[in-house]
């Protein structure tokens, strides 16, 4: 199980690094908390700001979550690729898969860690949670996996110099494109455009709609299939760059 | 099977450079023999034992480990030997003990088996003290220490050392060569170095290797007749062509 043994060091690697507890968790937290107090101290007047509401919030803050574990798998990933460390591993049993597979289990106890801990503070201001809720939940383990994939491919594409600056930025943009902030009715029609092709938005609409767009009795698979297909295309090409740079870099 | 290791015309041109890294390198090493490959940064050491440890792809002939071709038998290979790299190749934020273990489990080693061999390498390596020790807090000699003794973890028949003592302070360069010399016999082992005292207090076998070319091999006292020279030092420098410089 050379897999598991890797996806332990990668878990291990991961947790003691007091930095990526601070963004994994305490900011993502820090951000719905924000909002939350946005949120009540407007309520009921004319700014009301739908994005900032309880179940709104409860959905939206884990993918914002998420940006943080494509930079901690982005930055674990190409520092590996900087050192001895993973030459020696490829002098190992270990396959391009197990490489992959490592990486991608040792962040999903992370992951829903992060959605956990979004679930808890919404019940704490008042959400209700239901079988549905409990389904949002569930809806957003494909996109823990889509950013996760997107990670893996800017560590195996990047330098360690060069990820964590075009990952940050990609956070921003990622965050941006989501609608958390912002709905994309309030942007012009081609802006619309980019954020209903790319997929954050469609990962935020997908657990939206299983945690309160079904009581519109529709399920929409327009954005669940598009988080899958990127879900699918961020591995190919995380797979292909990653043995292929594995090659380069010997 | 004569040689524990072979190699057969190996050589090595990498695509965006024209003369080649490695050049028709025929060696021949025993089983349980310390064969010192001796060269200067950038004569092919490391691109040769990048080669035996099916890291990269020769560009033409072949190379035997323990009988298995490089060419065709990598997992058998990789199954039966192990490599210390340039650097100190360890997980920064794993103890001693999880590095030593992660790669037991990598090599396929049971629990309790690797527990048993795990304290025996900390034992042997002199590493009870930091055993429990985050490994990217250890000093320079002690991560080097380290990974040697993780390249040991899966009892491997073949090591090979790729500049072990590089950037150590002679105190830890002294310690280290005292854990090599305890494996001598006991592992086929090559080890790369620009350092000719460390090949001289090491090998069984020395090769001289310049811009990729085996220009010489044998015993130390072989290389001194053959270059009528007093030391490795002047027949190294005989050996490379850089008469001159005496």
């Amino acid at each position: 199980m050379r897999w598991w043994a890797f996806t332990k060091r990668n878990f291990l690697e991961t947790i003691r690094d007091p930095l990526s507890l601070l963004f994994c968790f305490l900011f993502p937290m820090m951000i719905y908390l924000i909002f939350q107090i946005v949120s009540v101290s407007v309520a009921g007047s004319a700014q009301y700001v739908p994005q900032f509401q309880t179940e709104a919030l409860f959905v939206t803050v884990p993918q914002f979550a998420f940006t943080f574990l494509m930079l901690f798998v982005a930055l674990l990933v190409a520092k590996d690729r900087s050192t001895a460390f993973l030459t020696r591993l490829r002098t190992s049993p270990m396959r391009s898969k197990d490489f992959i597979v490592g990486y991608t289990l040792s962040m999903i106890p992370i992951g829903l860690g992060q959605i956990l801990i979004i679930a808890i503070l919404a019940i704490c201001f008042g959400l209700k949670f239901t079988g549905w809720s409990l389904l949002a939940m569930v809806m957003e383990i494909p996109s823990m996996l889509m950013f996760i994939g997107l990670g893996l491919l800017l560590g195996s594409s990047l330098n360690d110099k060069a990820v964590g600056g075009v990952s940050s930025g990609l956070i921003t943009i990622s965050t941006f494109l989501s609608g958390m902030f912002m709905q994309p009715e309030a942007m012009n029609e081609g802006f619309q455009i980019v954020i209903k092709v790319l997929p954050f938005y469609n990962s935020n609409i997908m657990t939206s709609h299983a945690d309160y767009g079904i009581t519109n009795g529709s399920w929409v698979w327009e954005p669940i299939a598009i988080v899958f297909a990127y879900l699918v295309i961020f591995y190919v090409l995380a797979i292909l760059v990653f043995s292929h740079k594995m090659k380069e870099d010997a | 099977m004569e040689y524990a290791i072979e190699t057969i015309h190996l050589e090595k041109v990498f695509k965006k450079e024209n003369t080649p890294a490695v050049k028709d390198l025929n060696l021949k090493i025993k089983e349980g023999e310390l064969y010192g490959l001796l060269g200067v940064n950038g004569a092919g050491k490391s691109t040769t034992i990048k080669m035996l440890s099916c890291l990269i792809k020769p560009t033409s002939g072949d190379a035997l480990i323990e009988g298995h071709s490089i060419l065709k038998e990598s997992d058998a290979i990789k199954s039966i030997s192990d490599t210390s790299p340039q650097e100190s190749a360890v997980a920064a934020n794993l103890t001693v003990k999880e590095n030593l273990l992660l790669m037991s489990s990598i090599y396929g080693k049971k629990k309790e088996d690797a527990k048993i061999k795990i304290a025996s390498i900390i034992s042997s390596m002199g590493l009870e003290e930091v055993a429990s020790k985050k490994a990217g807090k250890l000093s320079g000699g002690f991560q080097r220490r380290l990974s040697i003794a993780m390249a040991l973890t899966s009892d491997p028949k073949i090591l090979y050392l790729d500049e072990p003592t590089l950037g150590l302070d002679v105190l830890a360069r002294r310690e280290l060569w005292k854990i090599i010399l305890s494996l001598k016999g006991k592992k086929t082992i090559i080890l790369t170095s620009h350092y000719l005292e460390e090949v001289e207090a090491l090998a069984d076998r020395v090769g001289i290797i310049s811009k990729g070319v085996l220009l010489e091999e044998g015993t130390i006292p072989e290389i001194l007749k053959k270059n009528d020279s007093k030391n490795l030092e002047e027949a190294f420098i005989k050996a490379v062509g850089q008469g001159d410089l005496l």
